[in-house]
């Protein structure tokens, strides 16, 4: 039986070799997906190999680059690290990775390694039932991509019956504390837990929002009335009983942002500052989860700081290309609160006006229903826009809800080629342009940028 | 200028599924025949406003109908009185299934709703239990023709005999996957599983809803924009393409 694994293993590295070498970026789950097949039970062979030494990461938004960071600051650290860091989260881009963990012939040889792995949330339970990780993270949850997930009380329900075994009594939870639909699932635990949020009241915003989670207390009680970071994320408060956010460990304070670089303190030390390239308050969140996650396994403040100086691009994820002179920006944009980020966060650049090139598919991966698009406030980009260009298989979609939305100045171009050349041309000299895309259209102009830009591809990193 | 009173219940909580989208197309719509609308809103605990032209509701969570359907039933009596004299009604989902008889969350559990329409709604409790996700055309009534969406229910609905169906079912499941029908419409309230949002992604319904309030109000209808509004249009096409393709 087990020569006939190791046989199994051996071809799936193989593979996985091969597809590297052919494939440019493309096929990291295929060999696990191989794997899973034929090697049902190897999820055990990864929970006994890398005992005491997996990180489990999930939630709507940020999974990928909160991956990255902490990948990033832990084998900068000395640590070799195996991930599914490109994004392929279900088991098969789980057993992908662990495939380099493995000598040709398919024997475990990394025993000095820790085990970094996104996890999609609506099999993070019985993951971690079978891989049963030293620490578990839950960055978020927002509506997302309903027609595959369902509400997202189904996912909240879910975690929580599994988190609240007694299974978990050694594994250490790391935690989002600003969002209150996390909160029951801390609360009850069994391991340790470790809070981490923001306190800068500057950030406080209490305007429209229209993807705000509706939260009810336990004693029944609508959470509504507490200072907000966007959408239903803050400092919570139940008004009628004592049932509030815990106080963050870690915390960030006195964001800043301009252009280039968003600034931050953690927990008020100026010794602490950190400058970084990813904007927006999302990502403030994204890098407070990884940096949390690593002073717990010791790394010093000094040398995560060190790490995260010479941080790589993300791919995707506000990667950027440069192509005749103008900077290109991707942004994965798939759910509306994530959208709304983006666009709060395009909205505070100080510069003229945005060039803008938003692409929206509805491939299973961007989900099937594109009607997510009128719950972000499209409303609010329309004023600081230069040039807009409309792709992607729902273009014609798209173009209705900018022109609901108030803007009539637009090109819908489907063809991706032409619709890239023409937001270069349209924008000005030495000017930036922003590319809004969904998960499959992301990665069909990434495919492209990469080719015209002369840049490498991203396992190469 | 005709000016119109549209209200929009509990849009802080049954506002899972982008249905906000109706309001941005009702006041684009409003913008083309020179009506003037204002929205108006109802939370939890609020009086039932005077002189409303139309009415809209949205869906939410299963828990998030629980926290309204106490509330609207408060408001039943106002609302099926101003119905039955023509008022015209979008409700949605979630909302539709409020302006049913019931709605049977489980075998335990049901919510009473304010019987708009004469139809019961029960939701499977069975995990196995297919929940009805996809795109979705209909052949409407009131010669609307085809009318596109997506549908996202778990819940069944049955229509009685005292309510017509909103429409045929060309592609998709509808009210209960069995007997064809989808959503339901009563006098000028229509009540329906589509999302997508319904209203942008069918100008012609956004314009019966306008019309219906506008002659309820004012007595006669208003004429219509003639000339062709390609995005509007293009997106339609594409949309009945799509699913007629599928």
């Amino acid at each position: 039986m087990n020569l006939i694994k190791y046989i199994i293993l051996s071809k799936a590295i193989f593979l996985k070799q091969l597809l590297r070498f052919f494939v440019l970026g493309g096929g990291t789950a295929l060999p696990g997906l191989f794997v899973e097949k034929f090697v049902p039970h190897i999820l055990n062979d990864i929970a006994n190999n890398f005992q005491g030494k997996i990180i489990v990461i999930s939630g709507t938004n940020g999974k990928t680059t909160v991956t990255n960071t902490l990948v990033n600051i832990v084998s900068s650290n000395g640590i070799p690290v195996i991930s599914n860091n490109a994004g392929s989260n279900l088991h098969r881009g789980i057993i992908s990775a662990y495939l380099d963990a493995l000598n040709n012939f398919g024997k475990f040889v990394k025993n000095d390694s820790m085990m970094i792995l996104e996890v999609d949330e609506a099999i993070l339970a019985s993951t971690c039932k079978k891989l049963k990780p030293s620490i578990i993270m839950l960055l978020n949850l927002f509506r997302d991509q309903l027609d595959r997930y369902g509400e997202i009380d189904t996912i909240r329900k879910n975690w929580l019956k599994e988190f609240s075994l007694s299974y978990y009594q050694n594994t250490h939870l790391i935690v989002n504390t600003d969002d209150y639909l996390l909160s029951e699932i801390s609360k009850s635990f069994s391991g340790e837990v470790t809070y981490y949020g923001i306190e800068d009241s500057s950030l406080e915003n209490n305007k429209v929002d229209h993807t705000i989670e509706t939260c009810y207390c336990n004693c029944g009680i609508k959470i509504d009335k507490f200072a907000r970071y966007y959408g239903h994320l803050g400092k919570w408060k139940c008004i009628v009983c004592d049932n509030q956010r815990t106080k963050p460990q870690i915390y960030a304070s006195n964001i800043q942002q301009d252009n280039l670089n968003l600034k931050f303190d953690i927990n008020d030390r100026q010794d602490q500052e950190l400058k970084l390239l990813n904007l927006g308050v999302f990502s403030v969140y994204n890098y407070l989860a990884a940096i949390t996650a690593s002073l717990f396994l010791n790394i010093h403040f000094k040398q995560i700081a060190h790490a995260l100086s010479q941080e790589k691009q993300i791919f995707g994820r506000q990667e950027t290309f440069l192509v005749k002179n103008k900077t290109i920006k991707l942004f994965l944009v798939k759910n509306p609160i994530g959208l709304n980020q983006v666009i709060q966060t395009l909205n505070t650049l100080k510069k003229k006006k945005l060039n803008i090139l938003f692409a929206l598919n509805n491939q299973i991966e961007d989900g099937i229903d594109v009607s997510w698009i009128y719950d972000a406030d499209i409303e609010m980009i329309v004023s600081g826009l230069k040039n807009l260009v409309i792709s992607g298989d729902r273009a014609d979609d798209l173009a209705l809800r900018f022109t609901l939305g108030g803007r009539k100045e637009f090109i819908v171009e489907k063809n991706l080629k032409n619709s890239i050349d023409f937001i270069i041309d349209l924008s000005a000299e030495d000017s930036e342009i922003y590319l809004l895309l969904t998960y499959s259209a992301m990665m069909k102009y990434r495919k492209y940028l990469v080719k015209i830009s002369g840049g490498k591809p991203f396992w190469a990193n | 200028m005709y000016s119109l009173n549209i209200l929009h219940l509990y849009p802080d909580i049954l506002n899972l599924y982008a249905d906000r989208g109706n309001i941005l197309a009702l006041q684009y719509c409003a913008q083309k025949i020179d009506v003037s609308i204002n929205i108006k809103y109802l939370f939890i605990g609020d009086e039932f406003p005077a002189d409303i032209d139309l009415i809209l509701i949205g869906g939410g969570q299963d828990q998030d109908q629980e926290h309204v359907s106490l509330d609207l039933i408060r408001h039943g009596s106002k609302i099926k009185s101003l119905v039955l004299e023509n008022l015209p009604v979008l409700a949605v989902c979630g909302g539709y299934q409020l302006f049913g008889k019931s709605y049977q969350l489980s075998k335990k559990k049901i919510l009473e709703g304010i019987g708009i329409f004469d139809c019961v709604s029960i939701a499977e409790p069975n995990l196995n239990h297919e929940r009805f996700i996809g795109e979705i055309l209909i052949n409407a009534q009131n010669n609307l023709g085809s009318i596109i969406g997506f549908e996202n229910h778990s819940a069944r609905t049955y229509l009685g005999a005292q309510v017509e169906p909103f429409g045929h079912i060309v592609k998709g499941f509808g009210n209960n996957g069995v007997d064809s029908t989808e959503g339901a419409i009563f006098h000028n309230a229509i009540g329906t599983y589509l999302h997508g949002p319904i209203l942008p992604r069918n100008i012609k319904l956004t314009y019966f809803l306008l019309n219906c309030a506008i002659k309820r109000k004012f007595g006669s209808f208003v004429e219509l924009p003639s000339e062709n509004d390609v995005i509007v249009d293009n997106a339609y096409n594409y949309g009945v393409n799509y699913i007629l393709s599928k």
